[in-house]
C-alpha cells in the first residue's frame, strides 16, 4: 500500500518516492497543500474503490494515518 | 466631469442573447452528462427567476445565496440582480451559527442554498425567524417549473419590466478579513458591471466562443466578476467546474483556453505536468501539457494571493501564460490586470478606470467602481478612506510611470523605525527567496535595528558540507546590505534550530515590533 500512496503523492510534489515513509508528515515533510490533498483523496478513491469523507480526511497528518484511514473505510 | 456609466446586468444579458444567441454560454456536468445552455436560454431562465422572486414579494429583499456555482446558482444570481433585489453570497461550508449572525446583520429575508448546505437549512430557519422564503438550488424539478411557469410568454411576463437603479446596492459580499468582524461590502450595479468595462490590454484573449473553466467559487468577487459578468460581456463560454476535486478531470473534459486560479492550484497543476514528464522521459512537453490541461490551454490568470514569479517561468516553459492581477472587493474587484508586456514580478497595469497613488508606501486608489460602503458600518467605512477620498488598500507597493504595479507587503506588517521611516519586512524577506541555505526567514525590528531570524535548510547545509551556518549566513546578509537602502540594512542574523512559529493557516507568525 505504501508503494501505491508514494506513486500517487509523487504526482503532486517534486520528491524522491524513497523519502516517503510511514512517519512522513504530509504537510511539513512532504509539502502537500490543501488542493493537493483533495486530489490525493480522489486518486485514493479511484485506486481503492472507497469513498473518502473530506472532513475526517482533513485531520490526517502522516502517511501512516492515510494507510490506517484506507484500512478503516475498506472494511 | 465625465459621468461614469455602465450597462445593467439586464442589458448585458439582452445584448449577450442578441449578439451570441444560440451559442453556448454555460456548460456543466449533471448526472454524468454534459449539459449546455445558450446565451438566449440563460437570459430567459434568469428573467423567469426575476419574475418568480418578484411574484413572491414586490418589496425589495436581501437574498442570501449559499453555494459555489451550479447552473441554478447562475440563473438565481442574475435573476436577483435584474429584479432590483440584493444578492448576498455565502460559502456553503459556513456554519449555521455564523450564517444566522450574518443574515441578521445583512437583513436577509430569503435564502437560496445549494444541496451541500441542505442539512443545515432547517436549523437555519429556526435560528432566523425573519427568513420568509428558503429554496434549495438543487431542487431541479422546482426550477424547471419556475423556468416554465414564469417564461416570457407567461401571465407573469410584465413582472420583469423594471428599471433597476444602477446606483443602488445590488450585492453585498462579506470579506473574510484576517482580523475582527466580517464586513459586508455593498456594491452597486455600476460598480459590479462598471469594473469589467475597462479597456483590455490583452486583446488576443476573451473572444466569443473561447472557453473558460470556472474553478473558483462565485461568492468570491474575483470569480463572480471575472468568470461570470466579464465572460457574459465578452461572449466567452463558461464551464462550471463544480467541486474542487473535479478540476483535474474537468480540465480534460472541457479543454478550456483560460482558467482563473489561485496560486495553489497553479502550483499543483504544474507538478502534475512535471510528474508525467518524469515518468515518461521521451514524452514531448506539449503532450504532457495536453494530458493535464487539454488541447487548448493558453492562459492562467491568478489572483487572491502572492504568486511566485518562478511559477511564471515554469509555466512559460510549458507554453502557458500565467500572470496575476490585483484588486479588492472594496474597489469593485479589479485595480490592475495581467498584461503580457508588464514585468513578470508585477501584478499587471492599473486599469484605465482607476487612478492609483502611493502614499507613505501604501497603494491608494480612486475608482468610479468603489464600494458604496460596508453595509451598516459607517465608522469602518470611513476608516477605509483618506480625507481626500482615496481608498486605502492596506497593501504596500510601487507604481512605475507606465502604470505597472508591484506589491511588496501589507501595511499592518510595516515596521516603523523611530526616525519615522517605514520598512516593509516582506520586501526584505523576499531577498532570501533564492538563498538555498535559508528555509524560513522572519524580519522584525528590535531597538531600532532590523533583525533577520532564519531557520536554515539543514539538509542543504549537510549536503554542501556547510559547518558554520551562522558565518555563511552573515556573509550572505553582508552582500545584501551593500545594495540595500539604509533602512533595509540587517543588523543581526539569528539562526534557529526549530522552524518559525506558524498561525493556524500555516503563515509565519509576526512579532510585535519593539523599538
Amino acid at each position: 500500500m505504501l508503494e501505491t500512496i508514494r506513486n500517487i503523492i509523487c504526482s503532486y510534489v517534486d520528491i524522491d518516492p524513497n523519502e516517503i515513509t510511514e512517519s512522513s508528515k504530509i504537510r511539513s515533510d512532504i509539502g502537500l497543500n490543501s488542493f493537493d490533498l483533495v486530489n490525493v483523496a480522489v486518486d485514493l478513491e479511484n485506486e481503492y474503490g472507497i469513498s473518502v469523507d473530506s472532513k475526517s480526511f482533513g485531520g490526517i497528518k502522516t502517511i501512516g494515518d492515510i494507510m490506517k484511514y484506507i484500512e478503516s473505510v475498506k472494511k | 466631469m465625465e459621468i461614469f456609466d455602465a450597462p445593467s446586468v439586464r442589458e448585458l444579458l439582452d445584448s449577450g442573447a442578441e449578439k451570441y444567441g444560440n451559442s453556448t454560454f454555460i456548460k456543466f456536468i449533471r448526472n454524468g452528462a454534459i449539459e449546455e445552455r445558450s446565451f438566449i436560454k440563460v437570459r430567459s431562465d434568469s428573467l423567469a427567476v426575476c419574475r418568480w422572486i418578484r411574484s413572491l414579494s414586490e418589496k425589495r429583499m436581501h437574498i442570501a445565496i449559499i453555494g459555489k456555482s451550479n447552473y441554478e446558482y447562475i440563473t438565481c444570481l442574475s435573476g436577483i440582480l435584474i429584479s432590483g433585489n440584493v444578492a448576498v453570497p455565502f460559502a456553503p461550508d459556513i456554519s449555521v451559527e455564523e450564517a444566522a449572525e450574518l443574515f441578521k446583520r445583512a437583513d436577509i429575508e430569503m435564502v437560496l442554498y445549494e444541496q451541500e448546505f441542505s442539512e443545515n437549512a432547517e436549523r437555519l430557519k429556526e435560528l432566523c425567524p425573519f427568513i420568509k422564503f428558503a429554496v434549495n438550488l438543487g431542487d431541479l424539478e422546482e426550477f424547471d417549473r419556475i423556468y416554465n411557469e414564469y417564461s416570457d410568454s407567461s401571465q407573469y411576463a410584465a413582472l420583469s419590466d423594471i428599471e433597476v437603479d444602477k446606483n443602488a446596492c445590488c450585492v453585498i459580499i462579506f470579506t473574510s478579513g484576517t482580523t475582527g468582524i466580517k464586513k459586508g461590502v455593498a456594491l452597486s450595479t455600476l460598480s459590479l458591471v462598471g469594473n469589467i468595462m475597462y479597456q483590455d490590454y490583452i486583446t488576443d484573449i476573451f473572444t466569443p466562443n473561447d472557453v473558460a473553466l470556472s474553478v473558483l467559487p462565485m461568492y468570491h468577487i474575483f470569480c463572480f466578476s471575472g468568470d461570470y459578468i466579464k465572460n457574459l460581456k465578452d461572449g466567452v463560454q463558461v464551464c462550471l467546474n463544480g467541486s474542487l476535486k473535479d478540476i483535474i478531470k474537468n480540465l480534460t473534459v472541457f479543454e478550456p483556453k483560460v482558467v482563473r486560479v489561485v496560486p495553489m492550484i497553479a502550483q499543483t497543476l504544474l507538478q502534475r505536468v512535471k510528474a508525467i514528464l518524469a515518468r515518461n522521459p521521451e514524452m514531448q512537453v506539449k503532450e504532457a501539457v495536453t494530458q493535464v490541461f487539454g488541447r487548448n490551454i493558453q492562459w492562467l490568470i491568478s489572483g487572491g494571493a502572492y504568486l511566485n514569479p518562478e511559477l511564471i517561468d515554469e509555466y512559460e516553459k510549458l507554453g502557458i501564460f500565467l500572470r496575476q492581477g490585483y484588486g479588492m472587493t472594496e474597489a469593485g474587484c479589479r485595480i490592475s490586470v495581467p498584461d503580457n508586456t508588464a514585468a513578470r514580478e508585477s501584478v499587471g497595469r492599473i486599469i484605465d478606470l482607476c487612478e492609483a497613488r502611493i502614499q507613505n508606501g501604501e497603494i491608494q486608489v480612486k475608482t468610479p467602481t468603489v464600494m458604496l460602503g460596508y453595509y451598516k458600518m459607517p465608522e469602518e467605512t470611513k476608516e477605509m478612506f483618506t480625507e481626500d477620498g482615496w481608498l486605502k488598500t492596506g497593501d504596500i507597493g510601487e507604481l512605475t510611470e507606465d502604470n505597472q504595479l508591484f506589491i511588496t507587503g501589507r501595511v499592518k506588517n510595516l515596521i516603523i523605525l523611530s526616525n519615522g521611516e517605514n520598512v516593509s519586512p516582506e520586501a526584505i524577506e523576499k531577498k532570501f527567496a533564492d538563498v538555498e541555505l535559508v528555509s524560513e526567514v522572519l524580519v522584525f525590528a528590535e531597538k531600532d535595528r532590523i533583525i533577520a531570524e532564519i531557520y536554515p535548510n539543514y539538509e542543504y547545509a549537510e549536503l554542501e558540507k556547510i559547518e558554520d551556518i551562522q558565518t555563511v549566513l552573515e556573509q550572505t546578509v553582508d552582500r545584501m546590505n551593500k545594495t540595500a537602502k539604509a533602512a533595509h540594512i540587517i543588523s543581526e542574523v539569528r539562526v534557529r534550530t526549530e522552524p518559525l512559529e506558524k498561525t493556524a493557516s500555516g503563515k509565519i507568525k509576526r512579532k510585535e515590533t519593539k523599538i
